[in-house]
Parts: structure tokens; C-alpha cells; sequence
């Protein structure tokens, strides 16, 4: 799209202008204040706002009722024509029109349907007026602020972004334009079909919708309905399954009381025939013991004459028994009388002189025994004696001789040890002394170092001191050059022109001049500034707003319209600057002020570069004079040079520069180095001092063991005892045993003998002792005969007691039947066997006890059965089965609800995800669009700054986040204001350049330097080539060169076929008087 | 024997129906549904009336239970399918059982509008100790239940056979056969009750299949089932009991007619191929069908499954081909492991959303994700 023309009336500080734009760049300039953007808001307001709209009101004429009015025609791409106009205010109107050859027009739209189709038509993502969500105002929108932005603020595009766009269409418009992610029409529909399922159950915040035509809402009304149904159910069957509980336990009880009852009587029945079978069996009972009992005494009788002849027979054993007893005590007594005769006679043997004979004898003996043993003991001893002595002179002597050979090794070592310690102390002092000869030659480098670099400064001072005369020298060149006058004449100059272009710019209310030539004449004119072509032929009629400038021949005639006092002040201010600036120029050989400006701009560049060259040369020479090296201490450094060379012994220069090369010449290194090896020696000669110490002690102890193994040598030699075979100590050993031998055997000689005195008596009281135990034998066996004796007799008398006993009894048997007396037991036995058993003893206070309780359990039956009825009753005023069925399906139903309810859950929870998901999608592909504007507007800016930024960072949705420098993103209020403005607009031109569409730059790049307005002034022409670009400024230069301007006189000026179109909008807007 | 030998031997006619639950809500269905199951039960009443002039029989007992939910809708309906037949010679008795217990608010209650709609020829057990003669050969003796629940034993508080009693005695109660002795509670009837209390036919009503209690009784204790299936798992329902009692012999004979129009059937589809061939084999239009659908899709074959449930269950425009489906899908899952091959041919931007769907999937949020998927799958498809 691109503007062709606008008319603004009435419009702010605007009482009216027309303008005509060019196809490339616009450069609309004039001085401030004189409308320029008040114009770019009239063009902003006719495109954008609603006639209606209130935002409208401060446009309203400062100094009149009219209303404002602006008319725009702009051409879009498919080469159609549009015209919009419109009245504001109340009374307002808005026409749309359209033309395929922008000479005749058809209405396209009116009233209100006007912003719709004009937003239509731009499609920068504002949707139309007058729907839910449609802007009220000045609508926000991305491309209506990069395209038609505001002059302040300048960098505001940067936090703009699409998310304030009221519809698609400015993104679509620019995803296609950037040739970035483009929606699918598939996914498009597919979106939006999904996002019509999630409006249909969801509001535009995510919450459910709960109200009429909500699909969660009748479900859930189902739930709500069938759950509250089956509370209602569950209390019926609460209160059902209650009665019906109360009823069954009192059921229960009432069968338990039954039961109760029954064992009641049952346990009274039983009772009253334990009464009458415990009577019966008594009677019985009686009679057996009678019969059993006369029984029991027959079979006694019995018992007692058998026991009798037992008793009998007894008796005859015993009497048999007692016979043999009195043989046995016979038969002992003449045996105790044998052997008490027997002991009679060893008694008086060992009392006789044959015996005391023997015993002398044995005595003798184990006396000559005892002397024998007594001199071999003594010899044993002697033997003993030398073995010991022996064995201590040969243990010492190889004592001796092992010390020595122990302290002799010692000895050795440490000798070897003192010889090692002396060698390191030789190469600790060797390479002491090497490393002074390094040290000398490190010095003597560092002082040949020092000189060469001492001269290599002196030169290079005396070169800074060339090159500071050289620019005292070129800073004198640059000040002697042409006088330019000053800037502040400059400024003088500037403000006389721009008073002299308003002062021109207020003339006006138009003129007419017809010439009708009678000869022919070579006709020129330049209207309102722009020169006009002119036929050969007349009648040449010129219409002008404010001035005609006439050429008829050789005359020159000027028509001025405008009221007089107007006239006369542009004609004096023209005078003035005729008179005053024109001569300056023309003296200082400038042609327009622009050159002179430009004059001044150099004059001052070099001024400043002269200064800079001057201030260089006195840095320089500061340098030099910090760089010459001292006299005195070059001769210093001299003279040690020599004494050095003087004290390194030649021999070992060579090794010394060779170390010194491994120490990498570095003298913290060859420190180190000596440090080392002086505490090598000193470590070296403690050493060798403490091994000598070590030496001497070792020595003096290794003789005195010498004379030690001497002594012994000479102790050994006095023993003449060789050491046994079997060892000192196995015969010492060996011998001890025998001495003990000895010993013992004394011993037991000693006790035989004591033995031999005793043993005699002792034999002789044992032998009468045995011989009164033998004779108290024979009396005791004397008494046995007598004992045995009498108890025959006894026996032999109870015998014949026992026969007359025994008959007595026998004849009493002879009345008594056995087999009568068992029948008659039997019988009495099998009458009680057949009576029953009474199943507990009874009395007749038991009866009485049961009879009580029957009648107890009977009363409370009859109780608990009127319970039952009552429970009953209750039972049947509530449900029972059929509540528990109708509970049954109102669970069913409800569950059925709960199913549904969940499944209409899952199925928009499922179309509200797929939603989510489809936009997290398009998200991440529509980074794409920020990249893909952001790569362009880094590229020309890295261009701009020269690459001192990084990479842009643009959101998907077009959300400036930073810059990335040094590495890291950066905010971009952290720029310069210049270098934001800058980045704003490079961000603009790519907008526009994408989008092929009219571009306003309203006072912009004001706080930008010159090197860079001059990049930016040929980005401008080059983007013109491609689009169309309005700048509204009162900087022409800033992207106009001087002869681009428009000529004195005119208002208009193209260049390049036209893609450079300056306008002096001074001459077309014709702005409202500023009074207090 | 001949047709009208047979016909001179036939003492008494009787139909013995019970348990319509007439105003039943059906709540379990879906609300389209619900009218058709409710709206069947009193057309049944009027298929078993027209039974009875078929068979001629000489009186029709209704053992019980016979409204549900007794609104307006339904005792006026019953009354108007009543009141529009002329059977002067042919009493209707109703019964009311332990569902619509005979109250002082209820229907049956002789203040109640609906009493006044009868015909007189249809009596209303309303009172205990009910007797009515049904011809010279044979009397009716009945119980009506007067609460929602009751231990008592209907069946046996008839009275007894007399000595020298002859005619037909026709008992009718409602209550249950089947508690455990001792723990009667709802409204009990002794197994040989009919035999106890000298009756010829015990007509009986609660349980909802057809059934004689025992089997092989001398006296016959009828459950004729409930006309119309009520829910699923009932079995053996659908029929009304046509009685015929000879004049020799005591024993009548029972016939099951069958009056229904619904026949209700459990399934469980868990292939495909079954799925379809119950689609196109089955006439399935007087069906209630439970279906569980078991499956587990890739999306064409879940899209088809989708396509014939959708086919068998029919829409406000169009009737399903299974008259009432209530269809339990819970286990029909989408098989979404190779989904990303039906998108491949589409935009990235799809397909990025749904590698996102499916990462979602292996989440917490599974279900959804999954159901999120087959929304994309089916939006993506051709004609949608």
C-alpha cells in the first residue's frame, strides 16, 4: 500500500493542507511547529479511528468550531484505488471510496461499515468496530504503530508486540510476508473446530461453563438428581434395614425365650422322675446288700479253713528248717575251736630267741650299703663342680668373640658412610662454585639486555619526538587553511532562513496571472517555488497559492499573493537575507547556506582533528621523555659488565651458560639453585662431622672387646676340660641324675633300717591279737547251738495247736450252700440293673426350684412376643424390599450419571487439551516469525554498529526481549538512546520492506550522529526503491543532501524519476496562528 | 378327545398376569429411551387384555404389583385400556401388592379418582378376606398386601376348605416363596400353602419369572413373570399364565403366553468382526441391548467401532438398529501406539502437536491426551 495524497482541514493545529506523496522516499521537512505532525496523525486518524470516536477531540481546531476532516487517497497492491474521507465529530461521516484508474470513484462503504472494510483492507490485526472485543479509540495494533507510529515515543515499537492485535490478520499478513510459519488452512480449521468444542463447554478463561446449553450442566444435573434420589432411598432403606434388624433380633430373642421356656418344663419333667427312680432303686438297692451279704460270710467260713491248713503246712517247714540250723551252729563250733588253737601257736613262735637272730643280720647289711653310697655321692659332686666352671669360661670366650665381629661390621659401615658424606661435601662445593660462575654470567646477560634495550628506547624516543613535530607541524597546516566563518554566525544565518521560509510560508489565499503576449518572447515561470514547463504559444495562465516568479524575455516579474503586512514582512526578511547572508556566503564562496553549513561542519572537524594531533604529539613526547634511559646509569651498568667478564673464570664459562640455559635463564631459578646447593654442603659437612664422631666411639669399643676375648682366651686355656659330646649342659644334666640316684637310695637305707625294729614288735601284738578275736569266734558259735535248740522245740508246740484248730472248722462247714447263696445275689442284681438311673440326685426343693423358673421363662416369652408384634408393625410402614430395589436402580442410574458425567469430562477435557497442544504447536513454529524479522534487522544493524552487537531476539510474538552482546542478551533499555532509536527504526524499514507497504517516519534518528545519519540516508533511498517511505523532519540534510532540497521558491522538489520526493510542506500547510 | 369335548370339560378359564410396575422410570437408560420402556409396560396390559378375549377366559387376575410409580399418567391409562373393553361377564381383579400396597393415599383406595374410572366389572382387592364367585363351580379367595413389607403370610390367612366343600377354590396373594423359615419378612407364603388351606390354583405374584413353586405340587402356586422385562438379568419373562380348569380332575391345566415386545440380552462384543456381524446379521429392533464393548483400536478401527455403535444406537434424526441400546464402552480403548503414522502425511505442525499429545499420554493425564488424539485423528480425516 501507498499514500498518494491527503487533505487534511481543520485538523488540530492545521487549518488545512493538501499533500501529494511520491512512490519512493517522502522527505516532508520544514521548521517545527509548522504542523508536519499533526498532518501524520490526521493521516493515522482517517485510516484508523472511528468518525465518532472521542479520541478525535483533541484534534479539534484550536481556534475554530469547524470539525475536522481529512481525506486520504492510498493505492494497494492489487494497483486499486482508495479514497477515505472523513468528517469527525458528532455530526461526522465516513465514506470509503474505490477506483480501478484513480480518476473515477464508487462508493465501497459508509458510516460505519467504513473501519470495517478499511481494516479489512490493511489488515493489521484490528478488528472491526463494533463486535465483542472490537478496540474503541486508537486501536492498538503491531503493524499500525511500526507503520504509522507516533513521533514520540521513537523507540516505543520495541515493546510492542501481536499481543495487543484484536484479530489475525496482522500476523497472518506477516508470517506470509517474512515467508515464516504460515498457519494451515488444515490446521487452521482443525483449530478452529476444536476451539469452537472448547467454547461450547469453557469461557474464555479456561472455567467451565455451568450455565444453560453447557454440556457439563445437564450431566451434571443428572448426578445431582440421582444422587440426590438415591440419599433419599438410602435413608428409606437406612430406616428400612433398621426396623427390619430390630424386628429379626427381637425374632431371635423371642426363639431364644422359646427355647428358654421348653427347657424350662424340660428340666421340671426331669426333675420329678429323678424323684421317683431314685426311690425304687433305693428299695432295690437294699435288698441286694442283704443277699450279698450273707454270701460274703458263707465264703469266709470257707476262706478260714483253707488259711488254717496253710498255716499248718508252714508250721511243718519251719520245724524242718529250725533242725537244719542246729547242725549248721554244731559244725561252726568245732571250727572256731581249730583255729583259736592254730593262733595259740604263732603266738608263742614269734616270742622266741632265732627270730631276734635274723633281724641283727638284715641290719648290717643296710648299714655297709649306707657308707658305700656316701662316697659316691661326693664324687658325683666334684664332677658336677668342674662341668660348671667349664662351661662358664668357654660361654664367655664366644661372647667375646661375637661382640667384636658385631662392633667390627658397625665399624665398617660407618667408615664407608664418613667416605660417602665427603664425597657429597666435594660435589656440593663443585657445584657451589658452578653456580656462582651461573650467577656471574646471568648478570652479565641482563646487563647486556638492559643496554640493548636502553638504546632500542633512546631511538624510539627520538622517534616520537619526529613524529610530535610532525603533527604540530600538521595541526598548523589544518588552522592555516581558508577562514570559514564561525558556527555560531552559521546559526545566525539558519534562523534568518528559516524565518524567511515561514514568513514565504504564510503568504498565500492564491493568485492568478494571465499574459497574453503580442510578440513572441521566451516565457518562464516557477509557481508557488516549482518551476512549471511553458508552451511556446500563449495564452499562459499560472495559478499559484503563493508566488509566481515570471521570465518574459528579459524581464523578471515576481507575483506575491498574501495580504500586505505579510507580504512586507517576507519582502523585508528577504531583503535582509539579500543583504546580510548572500554577501557573507558569496565572500566566503559558499553558493547556499547548506554549503556553508557543510563548510562549517569540516572547519570544525578539522579544528577538532588539529587539537587532537597536538594533544597526540605532547602524549608522545611525554612518552619519549618517560622512555630515555639515564647516563649514569648506563655507565653503571657498563662498568659492572667489565668487573663481571673479569671474575668469570674462563674454564667454565662454557658450563656455567650451559646451566644457565637450563635454568631457562631465570634467576628466581638459579636462586633456587644455589640456595640448594649451599645447603647441600652445609647438609654434607654436618654429616661428614657426626660419621667421624660415630667412627671414633665404634673404634674404642672394638678394642676394648679385643681385651675382653683375650681374658678369656687366657681363662680358657686354665680349664682342662673339653666340652662332652653330648653338650655342657645334657652332662651336667646326666650327672645330676646320678648325684640324685645316690641320694635316694641313702635315703631308702635310712628308712629300711628304722623299719626293721618296728616291723618285729608289730608281729608279735597282731598274733595275739588274732588269737583273742578266735576265741571270742568259738564262744559265739557255742551260743548259736543253743539258739537253735530252743526254737525247734517252739515250733514243734504251735504245730499241735494248729492240727486241733484246723478240725474245729472243718466240722462247721457242713451247714453252708454256696451255689443258693450266689442265685439269690444275682437275682437281687439284675432287678436293680433293670430300674432307669435318675439323671441327678433330686429333692423335692429341686422340683419346687424348676417349677418356679418354667413359670418365669413362660411369662417372659409372652413379653417378647408382644415386641415382635409392634416391631412388625413398624416394619411394615417402611419399605423393605421394595425400597431396597428401588435403591438398587437409583444406584444404577446414578452410576450410569457418574459414567456420563466422566465421559463428557474426558471428552472436552480432551478437545481443551488438543487446543492447548495445537497452540503450543503453533507457538513453537511461529518462533520462526520473530527470527525470521529478526535476522534482517540484526544483519543491517551489525552493518550499522559494525558488528559491535549480537543476534536480536525476538518472541513469536514479535515481543522484542533484547540483544545479545558480550554473551548474554542484554535489554535494550540499556542502549543509548540514539542507538535505541536507531534499532527502531532498522526494525520499521523491515516491517514496511516486508510488507511493501507506506512506511511514516515521523522526526526520527534525532539523537543520531553524523557518520550514522549518513548510513541511515542511504538505507532511506535504497528502502524507497522498493516502498513507499514518508518522513516528516525538520532536518532535511539528515536524508536529503543539499542539492536534493527544494529550490528557493518552490515546494516541491523530485529527484531519481521521482523515488525522491522533497516537499517544503511550509508552502502546503497552512497552520493555525500560535497566540497566548 | 374332540374340540368340543374338550371345551364341555373345561370347568373355569382364567388368566393369571402380576408385577406390570406400570410408571417404572427406567432411570439406568438414556433419557431418549426411557419413554419407549416406561410407554411398553402399559402396552402390554392392553396386549394381555386382548389375550384374554382371545382365550375367552372367564375372569383375568392380577396378582400384584402393578404400578411402579402410580401418577396420573398411568392409573388413567390403565383405566382408559380397561374402561374401553365390554367384558360385563368377564371380571378383572387387581391386586395390590407389596409395591402399591393398598393405603388410605394410594390408588386403590375407593376415595381415589382412579376407582372411579373402573369399570365395574374390574374389582379391586381392597380389603382382607376378599371372596367373589366366579361362577357356580369355583370362587376367588384373596389378600391384598397393605404395607411395602410384612412377615405375615397372605397365603395363609385365606381360609380354609371346608368339609364338603366342592367347588373350585382359586387363591391369590402376593408375597414370596423363598425366605428361610423363621425369617419371613416380606410377605412369605408358605410352599404348600395351596395345599394347606384346600385351594385348587394359588395365583401369586412378586417374583418376575414365570414359575410354579414346586414344580411338580399337587396344587399348582403360579408366578405368571412380568409381562415386560424390567431389567437385565431377569430371565424367563414376558409370558402371562392361561389357566384351565377341568371338571374332572383337580388339577388345572397351566399354559405360558408369551405378551412382550421387548426382548432383553446382555452382550459382550470384544472383536471387531463380531461388533459387525451384530450390526448385519441381527434384526435387533424389539431388542433392549446391555453392550460391553471390550476392544482395544488403532484409530481406523476404532473410527469404524464408533461408526457401527453409532449405527446401532441411531440419533434424534435417525432410529438405531437396536431398540433401546444401553451400551457400555468403558473398555473400548483407542490404540494409540502407531497413531503418528495416520498424521504423516499433514503439516509439521500437527504432527509436533501430536508428539506432544503423545508424550502427554505416557503422563498422568493419559485418558485425556488419548482422547485429545482421537479428537486431531478424526478432525484430520477426509469429509470431516
Amino acid at each position: 500500500m501507498r499514500f498518494l495524497r491527503v487533505d487534511v482541514q481543520h485538523f488540530g493545529c492545521v487549518n488545512e493542507a493538501h499533500l501529494e506523496f511520491g512512490p519512493g522516499l517522502n522527505v516532508l521537512y520544514g521548521p517545527n511547529d509548522i504542523g508536519k505532525s499533526t498532518v501524520a496523525a490526521a493521516m493515522r486518524s482517517v485510516l484508523l479511528i472511528q468518525h465518532t470516536s472521542r479520541v478525535v477531540q483533541q484534534y479539534f481546531p484550536w481556534h475554530n468550531d469547524e470539525a475536522p476532516s481529512v481525506s486520504l487517497v492510498f493505492k494497494t497492491v492489487d494497483q486499486r484505488f482508495w479514497r477515505v474521507k472523513k468528517r469527525f465529530g458528532t455530526s461526522g461521516a465516513s465514506t470509503l471510496e474505490s477506483s480501478r484508474d484513480g480518476r473515477t470513484w464508487a462508493i465501497d462503504a459508509k458510516a460505519r461499515e467504513v473501519d470495517g472494510r478499511l481494516r479489512e483492507l490493511l489488515g493489521w490485526g484490528i478488528r472491526a468496530p463494533g463486535g465483542q472485543g472490537a478496540p474503541r479509540g486508537l486501536p492498538d495494533s503491531f503493524l499500525g504503530t511500526v507503520l504509522l507510529g507516533e513521533q514520540a515515543p521513537v523507540a516505543g515499537i520495541l515493546e510492542q508486540s501481536l499481543e495487543l492485535d484484536s484479530d489475525e490478520s496482522g500476523k497472518d499478513r506477516l508470517t506470509a510476508a517474512l515467508q515464516a510459519f504460515a498457519q494451515d488452512p488444515m490446521f487452521k480449521r482443525i483449530l478452529g473446530e476444536a476451539q469452537r468444542r472448547v467454547d461450547e463447554a469453557f469461557t474464555a478463561t479456561g472455567r467451565r461453563k455451568r450455565g444453560r446449553g453447557s454440556p457439563f450442566a445437564e450431566v451434571a444435573e443428572d448426578v445431582v438428581e440421582a444422587r440426590k434420589e438415591l440419599d433419599n432411598l438410602q435413608q428409606l432403606l437406612d430406616s428400612s434395614d433398621t426396623a427390619r434388624d430390630h424386628l429379626m433380633r427381637l425374632i431371635e430373642e423371642r426363639k431364644a425365650l422359646d427355647e428358654q421356656a421348653q427347657a424350662a418344663f424340660d428340666r421340671l419333667e426331669r426333675r420329678r422322675e429323678d424323684m421317683r427312680l431314685h426311690a425304687e432303686r433305693k428299695k432295690a438297692d437294699e435288698h441286694l446288700g442283704a443277699v450279698q451279704a450273707g454270701l460274703d460270710r458263707h465264703l469266709k467260713a470257707h476262706a478260714d479253713v483253707d488259711t488254717a491248713k496253710q498255716e499248718l503246712a508252714k508250721l511243718d517247714e519251719r520245724i524242718e528248717a529250725a533242725s537244719r540250723t542246729l547242725d549248721d551252729a554244731s559244725t561252726g563250733r568245732v571250727a572256731a575251736s581249730r583255729r583259736r588253737e592254730e593262733a595259740e601257736a604263732k603266738v608263742r613262735t614269734l616270742q622266741s630267741a632265732d627270730a631276734a637272730k635274723d633281724r641283727e643280720l638284715g641290719k648290717r647289711s643296710l648299714e655297709k650299703r649306707q657308707l658305700e653310697l656316701q662316697g659316691e655321692e661326693r664324687e658325683a659332686a666334684t664332677q658336677l663342680d668342674a662341668l660348671r666352671t667349664a662351661r662358664g669360661v668357654h660361654a664367655a670366650a664366644a661372647k667375646a668373640r661375637s661382640e667384636l665381629s658385631a662392633a667390627e661390621i658397625v665399624l665398617d659401615e660407618t667408615t664407608s658412610k664418613l667416605d660417602d658424606a665427603n664425597g657429597a661435601l666435594e660435589a656440593a662445593r663443585a657445584e657451589t662454585v658452578l653456580l656462582q660462575s651461573v650467577g656471574l654470567v646471568a648478570e652479565a646477560e641482563e646487563l647486556s639486555t638492559k643496554l640493548v634495550t636502553a638504546e632500542s628506547r633512546a631511538q624510539e624516543a627520538k622517534r616520537m619526538r619526529d613524529d610530535a613535530e610532525e603533527n604540530r607541524l600538521d595541526a598548523q597546516t589544518h588552522t592555516s587553511t581558508r577562514q570559514t566563518p564561525s558556527r555560531k554566525d552559521l546559526t545566525v544565518l539558519q534562523e534568518l532562513w528559516r524565518d524567511v521560509e515561514l514568513a514565504e510560508a504564510r503568504l498565500g489565499g492564491g493568485v492568478s496571472v494571465v499574459i497574453r503576449l503580442g510578440s513572441p518572447v521566451h516565457v518562464a515561470a516557477v509557481v508557488d517555488g516549482i518551476e512549471q514547463e511553458v508552451a511556446p504559444s500563449g495564452p499562459h495562465q499560472f495559478e499559484a497559492t503563493r508566488t509566481i516568479g515570471l521570465t518574459l524575455g528579459d524581464a523578471q516579474i515576481d507575483v506575491v499573493a498574501g495580504e500586505k503586512e505579510t507580504r512586507q514582512k517576507a519582502r523585508a526578511l528577504r531583503d535582509r537575507w539579500d543583504q546580510e547572508a548572500r554577501p557573507m556566503l558569496a565572500a566566503n564562496g559558499f553558493a547556499t547556506l547548506e554549503e556553508l553549513r557543510d563548510a562549517v561542519n569540516v572547519a570544525e572537524q578539522r579544528e577538532a582533528a588539529s587539537a587532537q594531533l597536538l594533544k597526540d604529539a605532547e602524549a608522545l613526547e611525554r612518552q619519549a621523555a618517560a622512555l630515555d634511559p639515564s647516563p649514569t646509569e648506563l655507565a653503571k651498568w657498563r662498568t659492572r659488565l667489565a668487573e663481571v667478564k673479569a671474575e668469570l673464570p674462563a674454564e667454565v664459562v662454557a658450563t656455567a651458560r650451559s646451566r644457565w640455559t637450563e635454568l631457562h635463564g631465570d634467576a628466581t631459578r638459579l636462586r633456587g639453585a644455589m640456595n640448594g646447593a649451599a645447603e647441600r654442603e652445609q647438609d654434607a659437612q654436618e654429616t661428614v662431622r657426626t660419621l667421624d664422631v660415630t667412627c671414633q666411639q665404634q673404634r674404642e669399643t672394638v678394642a676394648g672387646l679385643k681385651a675382653s676375648l683375650e681374658g678369656a682366651s687366657a681363662q680358657l686355656a686354665g680349664v682342662a676340660v673339653d666340652e662332652p659330646a653330648v653338650g655342657w649342659d645334657a652332662e651336667i644334666a646326666r650327672l645330676e641324675e646320678v648325684a640324685k640316684g645316690v641320694v635316694d637310695e641313702a635315703d631308702s637305707l635310712r628308712s629300711r633300717l628304722e623299719r626293721l625294729e618296728s616291723e618285729a614288735d608289730q608281729a608279735v601284738s597282731e598274733a595275739e591279737a588274732a588269737l583273742v578275736e578266735e576265741q571270742g569266734r568259738e564262744a559265739e558259735a557255742e551260743g548259736a547251738v543253743a539258739e537253735a535248740r530252743d526254737a525247734l522245740g517252739d515250733h514243734r508246740r504251735a504245730r499241735a495247736s494248729a492240727e486241733g484248730e484246723l478240725k474245729v472248722r472243718s466240722d462247721n462247714l457242713a451247714d453252708i450252700d454256696l451255689e443258693k447263696d450266689r442265685q439269690a445275689v444275682r437275682e437281687a442284681t439284675a432287678v436293680l440293673a433293670a430300674l432307669a438311673s435318675p439323671e441327678r440326685a433330686t429333692t423335692q426343693e429341686d422340683v419346687d426350684e424348676a417349677e418356679r423358673l418354667a413359670a418365669r421363662a413362660r411369662s417372659d416369652r409372652d413379653l417378647k412376643s408382644v415386641e415382635v408384634n409392634k416391631a412388625k408393625g413398624a416394619y411394615e410402614t417402611v419399605g423393605g424390599d421394595v425400597i431396597r430395589e428401588k435403591a438398587g436402580m437409583a444406584q444404577e442410574a446414578l452410576r450410569l450419571a457418574e459414567e456420563r458425567e466422566r465421559n463428557i469430562n474426558v471428552e472436552y477435557a480432551g478437545w481443551q487439551l488438543l487446543v492447548q497442544k495445537l497452540q503450543d504447536a503453533e507457538s513453537t513454529a511461529g518462533q520462526h516469525l520473530g527470527q525470521a524479522l529478526a535476522q534482517p534487522v540484526t544483519e543491517r544493524f551489525q552493518e550499522l554498529t559494525g558488528s559491535k552487537y549480537g543476534r536480536l531476539q525476538i518472541t513469536p510474538i514479535l515481543k522484542v526481549e533484547g540483544l545479545h552482546a558480550a554473551g548474554a542478551l542484554r535489554e535494550i533499555n540499556n542502549l543509548s538512546v540514539g542507538t535505541q532509536e536507531q534499532l527502531a527504526t532498522l526494525l520499521r524499514l523491515t516491517v514496511a520492506h516486508h510488507l511493501g507497504s507506506v512506511l511514516v517516519l515521523d522526526d526520527q534518528l534525532t539523537q543520531t550522529d553524523p557518520e550514522r545519519s549518513d548510513w541511515f540516508r542511504q538505507v532511506l533511498r535504497k528502502h524507497g526503491e522498493d516502498a513507499q517511505l514518508v518522513v516528516l523532519t525538520c532536518r532535511p540534510l539528515d536524508y536529503l543532501s543539499g542539492s536534493e532540497l527544494v529550490p528557493e521558491g518552490e515546494v516541491v522538489a523530485d529527484q531519481d524519476d521521482g523515488l525522491v520526493h522533497a516537499i517544503r510542506v511550509g508552502e502546503l500547510i497552512n497552520a493555525a496562528p500560535v497566540s497566548r | 378327545m374332540s374340540d368340543a369335548t374338550e371345551e364341555e370339560e373345561v370347568a373355569l378359564r382364567l388368566l393369571h398376569t402380576a408385577d406390570w410396575h406400570l410408571g417404572r422410570r427406567f432411570v439406568g437408560f438414556d433419557e431418549a429411551d426411557r419413554p419407549k420402556l416406561t410407554r411398553a409396560r402399559l402396552a402390554v396390559v392392553d396386549r394381555i387384555l386382548s389375550v384374554a378375549e382371545t382365550h375367552q377366559v372367564d375372569a383375568v387376575l392380577c396378582a400384584g404389583d402393578l404400578f411402579d410409580e402410580p401418577t396420573r399418567e398411568y392409573w388413567q391409562g390403565l383405566a382408559s385400556l380397561l374402561a374401553k373393553r365390554v367384558w360385563g361377564n368377564r371380571p378383572v381383579f387387581l391386586l395390590p401388592g407389596n409395591h402399591d400396597p393398598i393405603t388410605p393415599s394410594s390408588v386403590w383406595n375407593s376415595s381415589h379418582p382412579f376407582r372411579g374410572l373402573l369399570p365395574p366389572w374390574v374389582h379391586v382387592i381392597d380389603h382382607e378376606g376378599f371372596e367373589y364367585e366366579l361362577s357356580d363351580e369355583a370362587v376367588l379367595y384373596s389378600n391384598p398386601c397393605q404395607s411395602q413389607a410384612g412377615e405375615m403370610d397372605l397365603a395363609m390367612r385365606l381360609p380354609d376348605r371346608e368339609a364338603g366343600d366342592e367347588p373350585i377354590r382359586v387363591g391369590m396373594v402376593h408375597g414370596s416363596t423363598f425366605d428361610m423359615d423363621g425369617h419371613q419378612t416380606n410377605f412369605p407364603i408358605k410352599i404348600d400353602a395351596a395345599v394347606q388351606r384346600g385351594l385348587d390354583y394359588l395365583a401369586i405374584g412378586d417374583t418376575h419369572a414365570h414359575r410354579q413353586v414346586p414344580p411338580d405340587a399337587p396344587v399348582p402356586t403360579v408366578y405368571p413373570s412380568t409381562p415386560e422385562q424390567l431389567t437385565f438379568g431377569e430371565s424367563d419373562t414376558g409370558y402371562v399364565a392361561l389357566v384351565f380348569f377341568r371338571r374332572h380332575g383337580r388339577r388345572p391345566i397351566i399354559r405360558k403366553e408369551r405378551v412382550a415386545h421387548w426382548t432383553w440380552r446382555t452382550e459382550a462384543i470384544s472383536d471387531l468382526d463380531s461388533l459387525r456381524a451384530l450390526r448385519d446379521t441381527q434384526d435387533l429392533r424389539s431388542t433392549v441391548l446391555r453392550l460391553s464393548v471390550n476392544m482395544r483400536l488403532e484409530p481406523k478401527d476404532y473410527e469404524e467401532a464408533e461408526r457401527i455403535l453409532a449405527d446401532l444406537k441411531g440419533s434424534e434424526a435417525r432410529h438405531g438398529r437396536v431398540g433401546v441400546l444401553q451400551l457400555r464402552r468403558e473398555a473400548l480403548v483407542l490404540d494409540t501406539s502407531g497413531i503418528e503414522a495416520a498424521f504423516e502425511q499433514l503439516p509439521e505442525v500437527i504432527q509436533a502437536a501430536v508428539r506432544e499429545l503423545q508424550q502427554e499420554e505416557r503422563g498422568e493425564n493419559a485418558e485425556v491426551a488419548r482422547q485429545a488424539l482421537y479428537h486431531l485423528y478424526r478432525l484430520t480425516r477426509p469429509g470431516v
